[in-house]
C-alpha cells in the first residue's frame, strides 16, 4: 500500500507549488503514472482523494496517463518499449537493459482558479 | 482557470534525502546495505548468524524496519549488535526520511561505525521504489517462499548487487527448483552476485561475509 506514501509525495509537491501562487481554487491535477513504478491508480486514487480533502481541496478532477515502460540495451543500444519486466535485450539478447522510463510518478501540471 | 505547469517527480524529496545520506555515509566511510525480502525469509536471522563475525570485522550499527514492535531490534541487541528499531506506524517500507530522522534522534555519530545495516520492512514489493542511500541493495528470499518469486516480483530484484537464497537445509523437503530459481534472478538481476545460505545451520554465509568485505574494500578504495 504505498500509494498512500506516493499520495502524501503529491501533497507535498502540490504544497510547495500552491505556497509561490496567490490564494486559487484547485481544480485539477494531472498525473503520469509509470507502467514500472508499482502504482495501482485505483489505490492511488482513492489514497490522493482523501488527503486532497482533508488539505480542504474538494472535486478536484484526476487526471491518470500512463507512462511506457522503456528499456535501452547497453550491449547494443536497441531502445524500447517491453510489455514485461524481462532484462532481456530483443534484439541482441543480452542481459543488459536499463530502465530509461516508466517508474516514475510525476505530476506533470495543475489547473486553478 | 489557469493552467500551471509542475514536472516534478513526487518521491523526488525522497530521493534528494536518500542521495544526502549516501553522501553522509560516503564521508564516514560507512559501508551501507539495504535488505530486503518478505516476512519470515530470514533478514534478521541472516544477523543473528553472522553476528559474531560481523562485530569482529565492524563496527555495526543496524536499523530494523517493522511496522511495529522492537522484537527484531531486540534479537540483534542480544547477539551483540548495536541496533536501532524503526516503527513505519503501518507504512510497508522504510523510507529515506525515515532513516535520516532514526541516525538523528538517536544521536549515533556515522564516523563511529564501519557497516550500516538496514533491514527493511519485510515486504517484496513497496521497498524497491524507496532508496535509502545504500551502497548495496541485498534481496533474500527463501526456499519455502517458492522458486518463481525473482519472476513474480521482478521490481524488487532490478539493480540488485546480491541475491541471497535462505533456508536450504529445507530443499530436500520441499520442491523448490533451485535451477529455475537463479535462472529467474538471472533474468531480473543479471550482474546480482548470488549465495545459498542457511541461517540455520551457518551454510554458506562465509561467502556472504566475503563479499560484503569486498564491498567494504571497494568502498574504503573509492
Amino acid at each position: 500500500m504505498h500509494e498512500m506514501s506516493v499520495a502524501t509525495g503529491i501533497i507535498n509537491v502540490l504544497g510547495d507549488k500552491l505556497s509561490q501562487l496567490a490564494p486559487c481554487k484547485l481544480i485539477a491535477l494531472e498525473l503520469t503514472v509509470g507502467k514500472l513504478s508499482g502504482i495501482e491508480e485505483h489505490s492511488l486514487r482513492f489514497a490522493l482523494e482523501s488527503l486532497l480533502v482533508g488539505q480542504g481541496h474538494t472535486d478536484v478532477h484526476l487526471r491518470f496517463r500512463d507512462s511506457p515502460a522503456v528499456f535501452k540495451c547497453t550491449a547494443c543500444n536497441w531502445q524500447g518499449q517491453l510489455e514485461t519486466f524481462t532484462l532481456l535485450c530483443p534484439d541482441c539478447q543480452a542481459t543488459e537493459l536499463d530502465i530509461i522510463n516508466g517508474q516514475d510518478v510525476i505530476l506533470e501540471r495543475i489547473e486553478v482558479e | 482557470m489557469k493552467q500551471i505547469e509542475v514536472q516534478q517527480k513526487v518521491l523526488k524529496r525522497h530521493q534528494d534525502i536518500a542521495q544526502h545520506l549516501r553522501g553522509r555515509f560516503d564521508k564516514a566511510s560507512l559501508l551501507a546495505i539495504n535488505i530486503m525480502g518478505s516476512p519470515g525469509c530470514g533478514k534478521t536471522a541472516l544477523l543473528e548468524v553472522t553476528a559474531k563475525e560481523l562485530a569482529n570485522r565492524y563496527r555495526t550499527l543496524v536499523l530494523e524496519g517493522d511496522l511495529q514492535t522492537d522484537n527484531d531490534a531486540k534479537r540483534v541487541r542480544a547477539v551483540g549488535l548495536k541496533a536501532l528499531q524503526i516503527n513505519t506506524n503501518q507504512a510497508c517500507h522504510l523510507d529515506a526520511l525515515m532513516v535520516e530522522r532514526a541516525l538523528a534522534d538517536s544521536k549515533v555519530n556515522l564516523d563511529d561505525f564501519d557497516l550500516l545495516v538496514i533491514e527493511n520492512v519485510g515486504n517484496l514489493v513497496c521497498p524497491a521504489g524507496f532508496p535509502l542511500g545504500e551502497h548495496c541493495r541485498i534481496v533474500l528470499c527463501s526456499v519455502p517462499e517458492g522458486f518463481d518469486k525473482p519472476a513474480k516480483y521482478p521490481r524488487m530484484f532490478y539493480k540488485a548487487d546480491c541475491v541471497l537464497l535462505n533456508k536450504i537445509d529445507l530443499l530436500d523437503v520441499l520442491d523448490f527448483d533451485k535451477d529455475a530459481f537463479w535462472q529467474f534472478v538471472k533474468q531480473v538481476a543479471p550482474k546480482a552476485a548470488r549465495f545459498e545460505i542457511s541461517c540455520k545451520t551457518g551454510q554458506g554465509t562465509d561467502a556472504w561475509l566475503d563479499w560484503l568485505n569486498q564491498q567494504r574494500t571497494n568502498l574504503l578504495g573509492k
